[in-house]
């Protein structure tokens, strides 16, 4: 419910549907009961709970990797990583449409930073031939991009990157649990994981519950839980998270149907409001995101308006978060939606799009 | 390729020593069960009775 009206939520990033699971909703409780709400500790001191160590099990299985760490929020894991291992006298190459929690991250750690265009792999390879020889190289990417939707070339980008003697950090956030086929992301579905130094990730969307990750296979990475600033100093997740995030990944490993469900969704509402006229951020639904370009801010926001009458709510975007001054109306699907409820939504922002003299 | 982790190579080899020690790793105790307010049992079947929790409550 919205403002006392039944309301379609098309803007919550709970691509899989995890949040109402009840054997996440199960384990939550019985956490709450056995391990009481919260740490009240660093994860060095007394804030780290059987459910810290399971969860990073389940996120090593889950990956197939060696290593995993969990923080607190995914904001953190990217500020954590990036400032840690890319200090002063380092260089970080990175897409200029980079979240701000990576941009954020960059400036913290104090290395010198090198944007490219967006997904241009000839101007992030000029970039890396500037770098000077001997320097400390970290190329950062993203597999799904949240504004648009859209997806890296990360095969070639990566392929990049190690000819340039680069590690390589992938934020999987919008692409973790859904793209992939074990939902590993863009990378495992461009075959080039094992090529990644360092995947970041989040519970926030589709594991459902909150907290931030990053698995890695290099053999120095424990070190990490004592020398990355937002991991040691803020207290832990509750066990209550821990737990629900846990059984949440696990059942993410064997959720092929949810996928394939999920990629339906995407390709209908692109496709149908393709249809009606709107215009898209990308040409083919790439991910769970499907951005719809708005002429202004005025009008993006009368069309969100008017959704929100219609009964729908999606995430209304606009600059500086959203790339070349675009205003978006940003709509993020999820495994439960059924086929029905698609059609409605197409159906409301027809009506809506109509009354606002957008088609 | 550059290995970004070779600036922490001297703490590394001083946390390996000291491990090497045979003491039991301060910074990465984990609390298995949880009896009743600052009294957990930690690693293996010991209780141990928590000061340093803050919950000063």
């Amino acid at each position: 419910m919205c403002n006392g009206r039944e309301t379609i939520l098309l803007g919550t990033y709970n691509y899989m549907g995890m949040t109402f699971d009840p054997d996440v909703i199960e384990a939550g409780k019985q956490a709450l009961d056995d391990f009481g709400s919260g740490t009240t500790g660093s994860r060095v001191l007394n804030g780290t709970y059987a459910g810290h160590r399971a969860v990073e099990e389940a996120l090593k299985e889950f990956y197939a990797m060696d290593h995993a760490m969990v923080f607190s929020t995914g904001y953190q894991a990217n500020l954590g990583i990036i400032s840690t291992i890319a200090g002063k006298g380092d260089y970080i190459v990175l897409d200029i449409d980079s979240h701000a929690s990576i941009w954020d991250g960059c400036k913290m750690g104090d290395a010198e930073v090198v944007p490219f265009k967006h997904n241009d792999i000839v101007a992030m390879e000029k970039r890396l031939k500037r770098i000077p020889e001997g320097a400390g190289k970290l190329v950062v990417l993203e597999g799904v991009y949240s504004m648009l939707g859209d997806i890296a070339p990360l095969k070639e980008m990566i392929r990049v990157a190690k000819e340039n003697g680069a590690m390589v950090l992938v934020d999987e956030a919008h692409s973790m649990g859904f793209i992939g086929p074990n939902g590993r992301g863009v990378a495992e579905d461009q075959g080039v994981l094992d090529d990644v130094d360092f995947v970041i990730g989040t519970f926030s969307k589709s594991v459902g519950t909150v907290g931030g990750f990053c698995v890695s296979n290099h053999p120095k990475f424990e070190i990490m839980r004592l020398v990355c600033r937002p991991h040691v100093f803020t207290a832990s997740l509750p066990p209550s998270v821990v737990a629900t995030a846990c059984t949440s990944i696990r059942k993410l490993m064997h959720a092929g149907n949810k996928r394939a469900h999920l990629w339906e969704n995407s390709k209908t509402l692109h496709k149908g409001l393709r249809d009606k006229g709107f215009q898209l951020g990308t040409e083919e639904p790439q991910s769970a995101i499907i951005a719809v370009i708005m002429p202004d801010l005025e009008r993006g926001a009368a069309m969100w308006e008017a959704l929100l009458h219609e009964g729908l709510y999606v995430n209304l975007a606009r600059p500086p978060a959203t790339p070349a001054g675009m205003t978006l109306l940003r709509c993020s699907l999820c495994a439960e939606h059924s086929a029905e409820q698609v059609q409605t939504i197409i159906g409301m922002f027809e009506r809506a799009g109509k009354t606002v003299g957008i088609i | 390729m550059t290995d970004l982790f070779s600036k922490f190579d001297p703490l590394i080899e001083m946390r390996a020593n000291l491990l090497a020690s045979g003491v039991e790793d301060p910074f990465s105790l984990v609390m298995e069960r949880f009896s009743r307010p600052r009294s957990r049992c930690a690693t293996g079947a010991r209780r141990s009775c928590w000061a340093p929790t803050t919950t000063w409550g």
